[in-house]
């Protein structure tokens, strides 16, 4: 369990984060996505005790960060952003070092698991500076679970593997996030959308949207939009009285698409499917178009400046 | 305190598996060979020398004093050395891991900031050691083949190991202020080269004051003291206390790294 109390930041005039709380359950994914300099990055080590925060407060499972440092961050396994890691290093010495600094017990164990769970054994007994970026990556997640944390922090996860990586850590993500706390950062949404359970939207050091993915695209659509195909041309008319626009109308070979809009509320859709049939019109698809968490981000990021 | 001994063995790993450990001993020794064995070979003529002048003037020959002629030059220039050479154990410390980024690894493992000092501390203090260690084995070829008054050299010893003590803290801690080693490595020479000569100005001034403070100040003269044999708490208070300033104000950096970013 993680809990931020008006978290602030500043680098001498620049205020890097501004007043973010939140709280992290267990068994809980959050996602913090936000642009590039949005003070992700900064929150994370305020979370993790590398930076000191200048007011507010950090408890990890109820122990203050600021207050007692060497406890919390027992709990706590950290992915930095740039998985920076001793090139001089062996990845199993490395891996061995960092459980050492966290007092594991279990040491064969825990080293035998994340071997096994961030597929290191092609590297396992390389040196740091001759492995790829991929695996550095790889190395980094490794460091930060291989102590079995309840909270795990992970900053920009998945950036520099490829994309069948990006699938297997995506998945290992989901598995921890069933026994512990994550918290990430991104700014790929689709990533937000498909691994975390909450996202919360960050620009300029600040809270611009909070809510699971589905929750922010539903307060975001003040418009509903309908895509539909129909066998023959519509006629503006035939929607007169109720507030429907045609966004667009195209011919496909030998029908048409039509790409329509109305407020989102009142559900027009069985007025529309009546008005059409009524008119004669033969309707084969009809399907709703959600926007995308790239609109929600971009419309919610738009809105704070 | 559980943090100390994996940063040791790190430090200890990283300085013996890249060159770097054995680049600074080799060269170090050399050097320092290369000074002994001509401060002994000028002894060694001028004992010939003196016993023939005694021969040609039919006088007793003067009796010649192997510690002030061979040891206590060799371990006032062994510190010399230490001067330069220390500087580059511990220009790495704490720049290089700024550099790659991997504090923010050791900053975020549940550790004080003061095992991660110690650790690296004692890392350097053990390789600072083996090279003083090596050089012992002149002392040795002394005793067997000579008769040095033992005690001095064993003081002498003793304060030149405080002396890289101090260093080794201080340079520390000029470490922890960069994130590149070359100005690490020279701020730190910089530093120590004053700390050896500032006692210099204090025959520019009369008041006995700042002379006392210059002196007191002066590193070159408190090692004097243990060199001549005499092992004084005020000196012994002095290079401990130095030290414990290099680690007090390395950590005082690091919590300024916490701060700042």
């Amino acid at each position: 369990m993680v809990e931020a109390v008006s978290l602030v930041k500043r680098f001498g005039e620049v205020t890097a984060v501004d007043n973010l709380s939140f709280r992290v359950e267990k068994n809980e994914v959050l996602g913090f996505l936000g642009p590039n300099g949005a003070g992700k990055t900064t929150t994370m080590r305020m979370l993790t005790g590398y930076f000191t925060p200048t007011s507010g407060e950090v408890y990890i499972n109820g122990i203050s960060m600021v207050e007692n440092p060497r406890e919390a961050k027992r709990f706590i396994g950290y992915l930095p952003e740039h998985p920076t890691l001793y090139p001089d290093m062996r990845v199993e010495e490395y891996l061995r070092f960092v459980a050492e600094l966290h007092g594991v017990k279990r040491m064969k164990e825990r080293l035998d698991y994340v071997r096994e769970v961030c597929s290191l054994s092609p590297v396992w007994s390389r040196l740091i500076s001759q492995i790829s970026k991929g695996f550095c990556q790889r190395v980094g997640l490794a460091m930060a679970i291989v102590h079995n944390p309840s909270v795990i922090i992970l900053d920009e996860p998945t950036i520099g593997l490829d994309p069948e990586q990006i699938i297997e850590t995506r998945n290992l993500i989901k598995t921890l996030g069933k026994e512990h706390s994550v918290i990430l950062s991104t700014h790929i949404l689709s990533e937000a959308n498909m691994t975390c359970d909450r996202v919360m939207i960050i620009n300029k050091g600040r809270l611009v949207g909070e809510g699971t993915p589905e929750r922010l695209s539903e307060n975001l659509r003040k418009k509903r939009n309908i895509s539909l195909v129909v066998g023959s041309e519509v006629a503006k008319t035939l929607f007169s009285g109720i507030p429907v626009e045609i966004q667009k109308q195209e011919k496909l070979d030998d029908k048409f698409r039509l790409e329509l809009s109305f407020p989102a509320e009142e559900d027009l859709c069985p007025e529309l499917v009546r008005r059409i049939t009524e008119a004669g019109i033969s309707l084969y698809q009809m399907q709703e178009k959600k926007p995308t968490l790239e609109e929600i981000f971009l419309s919610l990021v738009k809105e704070a400046l | 305190m559980r943090g100390i001994g994996p940063i040791y063995k790190r430090e200890i790993n990283s300085y013996f598996t890249s060159p770097v450990a054995y680049v600074i001993i080799t060269a170090f020794l050399f050097i320092a060979g290369f000074i002994f064995y001509n401060l002994l070979s000028y002894f060694a003529l001028q004992c010939i020398q003196s016993v023939r002048y005694a021969q040609l003037y039919r006088m007793v020959p003067p009796p010649m004093n192997v510690n002030s002629w061979v040891v206590t030059p060799f371990l006032q220039n062994l510190a010399f050395i230490f001067l330069i050479v220390i500087p580059l154990l511990t220009m790495r410390l704490f720049a290089e891991e700024k550099r790659q980024g991997t504090m923010e690894m050791l900053l975020t493992a549940p550790i004080s900031s003061w095992e991660i000092i110690l650790g690296k501390f004692f890392a350097a203090t053990t390789v600072f050691l083996v090279m003083l260690a090596l050089t012992f084995i002149y002392q040795i070829m002394l005793i067997i083949h000579g008769e040095p008054d033992i005690p001095p050299v064993l003081s002498g010893y003793l304060g030149i190991f405080l002396f890289g003590l101090t260093f080794i803290a201080l340079g520390m801690f000029i470490s922890s202020l960069t994130k590149n080693q070359i100005v690490a490595a020279f701020v730190s020479i910089v530093l120590f080269l004053f700390l050896w000569i500032i006692n210099w100005s204090s025959i520019f001034t009369t008041k006995t004051a700042v002379q006392d403070t210059l002196s007191y100040l002066s590193i070159t003269e408190h090692l004097r003291e243990f060199i001549k044999g005499v092992v004084d708490t005020k000196s012994l208070i002095f290079f401990l206390s130095l030290t414990f300033l290099g680690l007090f104000l390395t950590d005082k950096s690091l919590q300024i790294w916490r701060w700042k970013g």
